[in-house]
């Protein structure tokens, strides 16, 4: 990291040049005189006098003048690149150029009318000045200007890459040559910017097709590089107008470590707790059921709170289960034709104990006709269930819950609603995200497992549907889960109506 | 101010080639058609085409936001005895070659070396240049460099500057760029919907349609800094050094170029010839493509 001694010196050492030019222009009235670095061709001036054009922009030299001894032309017998007319209002009439140094560097002189400098006399200016530039490499300007910027860059803790979109000169501080492997010094700058567009075609999501449209949007997507993970968040900086795209890249490896450590113990923890949990159950429910001959009244009640409590467990424990499937895409979906006004009445049904104690009423609005739909039914009912208990538990009291199903873009949306507070804005985002769970507590105390939604989400997609909050309806929240067509088989003989009994609930639950 | 059509005929302008022991005259008084050659890079890079075969070369250059089709309804203008040469000059309309660099188009000199280059590489030795708005501009740079190459410029609401000056009214205050600039940068379709008609400046849809569709198909970016050269551009003080005979053709109501910034280019290029066709806006040869074509006609004949 440069030091600030050095960087002084290298201000000082800008002033005695741009002077050194000054000094030198006087002898081509009418002429300029520039300090570039750069190629034949196309060079980038590093001071002007006078200051017709800014240090750091392109200037096309004429061929042949960024020699490695000083040359001079006579610009009438040649074409010119424009520039250097518009430049000085007028056309040059004769060009000198010096080497500055061992450097990419030269002094240029383009005079007009009369005005002319020898040679020799423009390479003494130029060893000057190569002197005045010291050890450093490369000039002045870029040493000047960039390098109390640069040492501020290069110790920001996080990688970070800036491209000018003026000069498409382009700043990388130290933890980004890292990470793209670039060492100091080395790699174009064009090559840097080709790296990072290569960097968003194949880790991007398809953001390129978004940054070809409009390349002033910003993005963000994440990638791994030598075992770390990274967030890469990507936008235009402007100032009066665009002026270049800032690169940030987030190291979120060890969030990642937490999130898959978490993971992992949720997986095995529940694995292991299922197996005895079954052994557990089953001998409860011997018990409870008196084969084993009738217990006291004591007893009975012991067994029947173990069983329920046990029963509560090993849905958790299935949640779990559920959730680390869905999220290795192995999640069981059996879909056949099934009738939705059924299915979630046999939800509304199964959920009216829970909603009784809550105080809450649970009113079903479908369709008479039947409504089929490729479902898995008993996941389904899962995902109604969840929905359901969520509504009530939310629910103020004598508060009303209304599940409802309707035609929806050719398939069927099926509607939660409920009295509550509603969902607040902050907590939206991680509605659908496992362990989930807002500021909001439920009325009287009661919390899920966090994870009903989360795997909610999973069998609605698992179906080809959606599960969305409907941000709109309020002030109570509203879930909706929506359904694609399906080759539907209409009529009431191909559905799956083994839970019978409940055709008649819709108009008896209102 | 509004002379319907002023005609300043100024003395003949003294004009001769190999002055400064450049190319000499590639006129053809054979009547044969010039040999122009259509398979090099820059040609396919300027997507250049031609019309016609006579011994004589017309070569036209649309403005920003348009592409050669802009000339589609003036090229008939040209006499049967002229080829014509349409291309696409890259940045100033959709036209974005691989490498493009807006970093490299800083000053209209840019576009005038890419112009000049193609012309070598065509091997076009002498013609003729109709050139609207900033492609005038580029015109009139690169008559400065290679007179010999040019029997005449024709420049279609080109202007010189753009930004108000002491003495000199461009049309702009620096302020206004900014927030042109800006509101390119905001969003730039919206911005591409409101610019268009206002630039059109007359209610011929189509002529709205096609401005709005080249400048849609332009990338934002690459779009706003050409803008901004262009807006920034002063080619001023090169206008007294221009030997070429010049025509100037402006119409009225011209959002982009100020009266005053056609009666300059009319003063300082000398023995110029100043145009006013009955017509408003800043793309007449979009809105009233008649008007156009005949006094590109009178222009060139």
């Amino acid at each position: 990291m440069p030091s600030p001694s050095g960087a002084a010196a290298a201000e000082t050492s800008g002033a005695a040049i741009a002077l050194a030019l000054r000094l030198l222009a006087q002898d081509v009235p009418g002429g300029i005189v520039l300090l570039v670095s750069g190629e034949d061709g196309r060079a980038v001036v590093e001071e002007a006098w006078p200051a017709v054009i800014a240090a750091g922009q392109p200037v096309r030299m004429p061929p042949g003048l960024a020699a490695d001894r000083p040359v001079i032309f006579d610009a009438q017998t040649r074409r010119l690149p424009v520039g250097w007319t518009e430049m000085l209002g007028t056309r040059p009439t004769r060009f000198a150029a010096a080497p500055v140094g061992a450097r990419a560097c030269h002094l240029v002189v383009a005079s007009v009318g009369d005005g002319i400098v020898a040679p020799a006399a423009l390479a003494r200016w130029a060893e000057l000045i190569d002197r005045l530039l010291g050890r450093e490499d490369g000039t002045a300007r870029r040493i000047g200007a960039s390098r109390r910027l640069a040492a501020l860059i290069d110790s920001l803790p996080l990688p970070l890459v800036f491209v000018d979109g003026r000069t498409i000169e382009v700043f990388l501080n130290d933890r980004a040559r890292q990470l793209l492997d670039m060492p100091p010094g080395a790699g174009s700058e064009r090559a840097v910017a080709a790296s990072l567009a290569r960097l968003v075609s194949r880790e991007g999501d398809g953001q390129a097709a978004t940054l070809a449209q409009n390349p002033m949007a910003s993005l963000s997507f994440a990638i791994d590089h030598a075992g770390r993970h990274f967030t890469v968040e990507s936008q235009w900086i402007r100032e009066e107008e665009p002026t270049g795209r800032l690169w940030l890249f987030h190291d979120v490896t060890d969030a990642h470590r937490v999130a898959r450590f978490r993971d992992e113990l949720v997986s095995t923890v529940s694995h292991e707790l299922r197996t005895p949990l079954t052994s557990i159950l089953g001998a409860l429910t011997l018990l409870g059921e008196g084969k084993l001959g009738s217990l006291p009244e004591d007893a009975a009640t012991l067994v029947d709170i173990a069983l329920r409590n046990g029963r509560q467990l090993l849905l958790l424990v299935n949640d779990l289960l559920d959730l680390d499937k869905a999220e290795a895409q192995r999640l069981d979906i059996a879909p056949r034709p099934s009738d939705l006004s059924l299915l979630l009445a046999d939800a509304i049904v199964r959920a009216r104990p829970f909603a009784q104690r809550h105080g809450a009423t649970v009113m079903l609005d479908a369709p008479y006709d039947a409504p089929t739909a490729s479902v898995d039914p008993d996941r389904m009912l899962q995902v109604a269930g969840n929905l359901i208990s969520n509504a009530i538990k939310f629910s103020p009291e004598g508060g009303r819950v209304t599940v409802s199903l309707a035609r929806h873009a050719g398939g069927w949306r099926i509607g939660v609603t409920d009295e509550g507070p509603g969902v607040p804005p902050a907590f939206r985002d991680q509605l659908f995200t496992r362990f989930a769970r807002g500021e909001q507590r439920p009325r009287g105390g009661t919390t899920g497992t966090g994870l009903g939604l989360a795997i909610s989400k999973a069998i609605v997609e698992a179906h080809g549907g959606t599960i969305a909050l409907d941000a709109q309806a309020g002030p109570g929240a509203t879930f909706h889960v929506d359904l694609p067509a399906a080759e539907e088989a209409r009529g009431g003989q191909e559905a799956d109506t083994t839970d019978t009994g409940w055709r008649a609930l819709p108009g008896a639950m209102r | 101010m509004q002379q319907d059509r002023i005609e300043s005929v100024g003395k003949p302008v003294r004009w001769s080639t190999g002055e400064m022991g450049r190319a000499d005259d590639g006129r053809r008084s054979d009547g044969h058609a010039p040999l122009i050659q259509l398979n090099g890079p820059l040609a396919r890079r300027h997507h250049v085409r031609t019309i016609g075969h006579g011994p004589d070369i017309v070569v036209f250059g649309h403005g920003f936001g348009t592409d050669q089709h802009a000339w589609d309804g003036i090229v008939d203008a040209v006499p049967a005895r002229a080829t014509v040469i349409l291309f696409d000059l890259p940045g100033t309309g959709p036209l974005l070659p691989d490498g493009f660099d807006p970093g490299d188009y800083r000053h209209l000199a840019d576009f005038a070396d890419d112009f000049l280059d193609l012309l070598e590489e065509l091997g076009v030795a002498r013609c003729s240049f109709v050139g609207h708005s900033v492609a005038g501009a580029v015109g009139i740079l690169s008559a400065v460099e290679m007179p010999e190459r040019f029997e005449r410029l024709v420049l279609l609401n080109a202007s010189p500057r753009y930004i108000n000056d002491a003495g000199y009214v461009g049309g702009f205050e620096p302020d206004d760029i900014v927030a042109l600039l800006d509101s390119m940068a905001a969003n730039y379709q919206s911005w591409v919907a409101g610019f268009a008609p206002a630039a059109v400046g007359e209610d011929v849809p189509s002529a709205v349609e096609q401005f709005t569709t080249t400048l849609l198909a332009m990338r934002p970016d690459v779009t706003i800094r050409v803008a901004r050269t262009i807006f920034e551009s002063d080619i001023r003080a090169l206008l007294p050094q221009v030997r070429v005979p010049t025509v100037l053709i402006h119409s009225r109501n011209d959002i982009a170029v100020s009266p005053q910034a056609a009666y300059y280019l009319h003063r300082n290029i000398g023995g110029s010839r100043l145009v006013w066709i009955d017509a408003d806006g800043h793309l007449p040869h979009l809105s009233s493509p008649a008007l156009v074509r005949s006094a590109v006609r009178d222009a060139l004949a």
